[in-house]
């Protein structure tokens, strides 16, 4: 389990001190998805890198298994518990070749050939990307991209993993295949994600929904429960997905019973007839 | 297509790539230069790559090649074959001419073979465990062969983000075609000062990227490509040995 006990950050140069993250509280269990919400300078990266222990808690403490992000030795295999995949997939290549980009993370682990092979094809296909391995990842399409480097993490075989807007930059398809591995992740492998995202509708797969603002968690709620108070959603900034307000609407109405969230179109229709 | 240059380990055709380099650059009898250009035609032809793929790729570099050449017939002193316009064709400058072109075309060859039949991975892998006795001088070769991995990463990203900027440029009305030349000059300096430091930028995200996912400097890291040299590499590099000794002779 991931915990974090009254963490506080701030950025801090020769002149000014800002604070990023204040007496924030969360916890994340294995297995579960927890997506995070918040604008722009809320502190939801700065809490990504502290998880993944490379940002140190100034008050505070965060623990990864049992394992204090503060402890020195600790740290690095919190680093290897803990997988981070960013926004801009082209930022995160490091080799010219997608079967070496994905080898890069298990070479460091120092695991034997046969084992970083075997992850190497086991990630790739985990993304659906195993016809794409001797391709330069520049030749890929966004989603591609992103899927490989999702494949980069996942090779290391982290108990949590944590996607820090990994899906901004994606097309409305690029985001849905994205979203369809972490289901299948969670589920086969029991993996504890972290969502950072702007985008509500990525919610409806997970177990909680956390607001942060102003570097606190605001609200952490199930997501049934967030989705049926759409005014706690605009008190944040946050415009309640389409498919919620049609729902909420249709409900108000007394055309959908008040128990159904549904996740797809598919499923109002189905409601309905 | 997998040929039998794509499957000789990287080290031998490093090594062929180094000692044929130096046979040809060396070669003082035409009989020494002749068995260097045959060994390398033979390893372009072991290659499988069509001759125009080998032409269309380094015909900017033959074309330089082919100008320096011919600076050296026009500048050589010696007997004269043809005088035009004061310009004096010599034999001597032909065949300076001539060798040049023999050597350089040689040595361009030789290295788009390597690159041509040689992931970077295993280029870079290779190097790794050709150097790998400096170690034993405290040379840090892991971090210099991390080094080349990631400046052929780089290549191709650097060329993206100059051309962001050349677009971007062009939607401002920069227009490099035109302009006197201190215009041209402010239009240089508008170019690489916003690529270097997008350089800078790429460059903190691509360690970013590396700690993410484990790298840390002097860690020990598993080779990906480590296979034991097979007797067809041995043969290269005997090959290689021989052409080179010939060169003594």
């Amino acid at each position: 389990m991931i915990r974090l006990d009254q963490v506080s950050f701030s950025y801090t140069d020769e002149q000014v001190s800002r604070p990023a993250v204040q007496d924030l509280s969360f916890t994340l269990e294995a297995g579960q998805m927890v997506v995070l919400l918040g604008p722009n300078g809320s502190g939801k990266s700065t809490l990504a890198w502290l998880i993944k222990g490379r940002l140190l808690p100034g008050k505070g403490k965060v623990i990864v298994d049992g394992l204090n992000t503060l402890d020195k030795n600790q740290r690095r295999q919190v680093q290897n518990l803990v997988g981070l995949v960013g926004p801009v997939p082209d930022h995160q290549f490091i080799s010219n070749l997608v079967a070496d980009d994905v080898a890069f993370g298990p070479q460091n682990l120092g695991l034997e050939r046969a084992e970083i092979n075997r992850r190497v094809d086991a990630a790739l296909k985990m993304v659906s990307m195993e016809d794409y391995a001797q391709y330069p990842p520049y030749l890929l399409s966004g989603g591609q991209k992103q899927r490989v480097c999702l494949a980069g993490v996942l090779a290391m075989q982290p108990r949590y993993l944590i996607l820090d807007e990994a899906t901004s930059m994606l097309d409305p398809a690029g985001r849905q295949q994205v979203l369809e591995i972490l289901a299948k992740l969670r589920q086969e492998r029991k993996i504890g994600i972290l969502l950072i995202t702007q985008n509500l509708e990525e919610a409806l797969l997970a177990d909680r929904v956390a607001i942060m603002h102003q570097g606190r968690i605001a609200i952490d709620l199930p997501f049934r429960e967030l989705a049926a108070s759409p005014d706690l959603l605009k008190e944040y900034g946050m415009e309640e997905p389409p498919l919620l307000h049609m729902a909420s609407l249709l409900k108000k109405h007394g055309l959908l019973p008040n128990h159904c969230f549904p996740d797809s179109l598919d499923q109002v229709v189905k409601a309905l007839c | 297509m997998e040929s039998a240059a794509h499957r000789w380990d990287a080290r031998s055709k490093i090594t062929a790539v180094v000692g044929l380099s130096i046979s040809i650059i060396a070669a003082s009898h035409w009989l020494q230069a002749a068995a260097a250009g045959l060994v390398i035609l033979i390893l372009l032809v072991l290659s499988c790559i069509s001759w125009r793929y080998y032409l269309s790729n380094l015909h900017l570099l033959l074309i330089l090649a082919a100008i320096t050449s011919l600076l050296q017939l026009l500048v050589v002193p010696g007997r004269v074959i043809y005088t035009l316009a004061g310009v004096t064709l010599t034999w001597e400058g032909l065949l300076a001419g001539s060798w040049l072109l023999f050597r350089i075309t040689g040595v361009l060859l030789l290295a788009a073979w390597l690159t041509f039949t040689t992931k970077p991975g295993e280029l870079t892998a290779g190097l790794e465990r050709l150097l790998a006795p400096l170690q034993f001088i405290r040379f840090p070769v892991q971090e210099l062969v991390m080094i080349m991995t990631l400046s052929l990463r780089f290549l191709p990203l650097l060329a993206e983000e100059a051309q962001q900027i050349q677009r971007a440029q062009l939607i401002r009305g920069v227009n490099w075609s035109k302009g006197s030349l201190k215009q041209k000059g402010r239009y240089v300096v508008a170019f690489i000062v916003p690529l270097l430091r997008l350089s800078l930028q790429r460059a903190e995200d691509l360690a970013e990227a590396m700690e993410n996912r484990g790298y840390q400097a002097g860690i020990t890291r598993t080779r990906l490509y480590a296979q034991p040299l097979s007797r067809s590499d041995w043969v290269l590099i005997a090959v290689t040995g021989i052409v080179l000794m010939a060169q003594l002779l």
